[in-house]
């Protein structure tokens, strides 16, 4: 496929420009909250995948981070933020414009 | 999954299918079907005593009770609290089974004023309203598991009505227990079973 001429790969996101860090913003796009195990079981990654690529979205400002605790139990919860809206957004009309969308 | 992005048209169907998937993501709320369960239980236990100290109008008001009591039990559950994920078919979830209590409710309320309330038809009532819940809760989901549950309860629904009066309230109760609290039981305990491989 030949790119559109408007299309420039250096304007996509490096932190979304990974298919789980994308996986996780795209799942929190389309909802409220999500907590750790329903969106781990959702993208398919592993506990440790998880901490590392959430910890990048989050030192980027792309998610926030909730801890609380149900009972005795940690219970840790994401949800996208307004940047993070934007960036996804801003990620997904560039690939538009590859594919001339 | 790849860690690195391929290529953009395959990105961008990417995306939109995990979005899709985690709009359909829908949080079974094992805990749920365990409360209302208990719940029926006792309701069922109240009508056959009703019944059998001779008071079956007061069927109908035992069955508000239980309605009450649940959605008040539930107000935590309505505002996320215990709930894995907050979406918008979660939320249609909640207002399906307020529907499908509704209707019950209605129902039994109905044919109390009436006059023609019978304990046997008021379990047959009780039945075919959990049906309507399980089936509601089963398009949302997307869930056939939830769809073969409220089969038995459909059939509750027709058959209950025709079975000796006393003999009633025992069936709703076999069927609460069978499908409805053991299930209930499985999905707290399934996911009891995920949130401790993600503590450890």
């Amino acid at each position: 496929m030949r790119p559109k001429p408007d299309y420039d790969h250096r304007r996509l996101d490096d932190v979304l420009h990974s298919r789980l860090r994308l996986a996780i913003a795209a799942a929190l796009a389309a909802v409220d909250e999500m907590e750790f195990s329903a969106l781990r079981d959702l993208v398919g990654a592993t506990d440790g995948n998880m901490t590392t690529h959430t910890r990048r979205l989050e030192e980027e400002g792309y998610i926030e981070v909730r801890k609380r605790f149900v009972g005795r139990k940690p219970c840790t919860s994401y949800r996208l933020t307004k940047k993070g809206k934007a960036a996804l957004a801003a990620y997904v009309e560039e690939l538009g414009k590859f594919i001339g969308k | 999954m790849a860690t690195a992005a391929s290529d953009p048209s395959d990105d961008l169907a990417f995306i939109r299918k995990t979005m899709e998937d985690a709009r359909r993501t829908v949080d079974l709320g094992g805990i749920f079907y365990v409360l209302w369960g208990s719940l029926c239980v006792l309701g069922t236990a109240a009508s056959y005593l009703a019944a059998w100290l001779g008071a079956a109008g007061l069927i109908g008001a035992v069955w508000i009770a239980v309605a009450l009591a649940g959605a008040v039990a539930m107000i935590p559950a309505a505002r996320g609290r215990g709930s894995r994920t907050k979406t918008f078919a979660s939320g249609l979830m909640g207002v399906a089974w307020g529907c499908a209590i509704l209707v019950g409710a209605v129902f039994e309320v109905g044919a109390a004023l009436s006059g023609t309330l019978t304990l046997e038809s008021a379990m047959a009532g009780v039945s075919a309203s959990i049906a309507l819940g399980f089936l509601l809760s089963a398009a949302i989901a997307r869930s056939r598991a939830m769809a073969l549950l409220s089969v038995p309860w459909w059939l509750g629904g027709l058959f209950i009505g025709t079975l000796p009066a006393m003999t009633a309230p025992l069936a709703l109760g076999s069927l609460t227990l069978l499908f409805e609290l053991i299930p209930g039981i499985v999905i707290v305990a399934r996911r009891k079973g995920r949130e401790h491989e993600a503590e450890a």
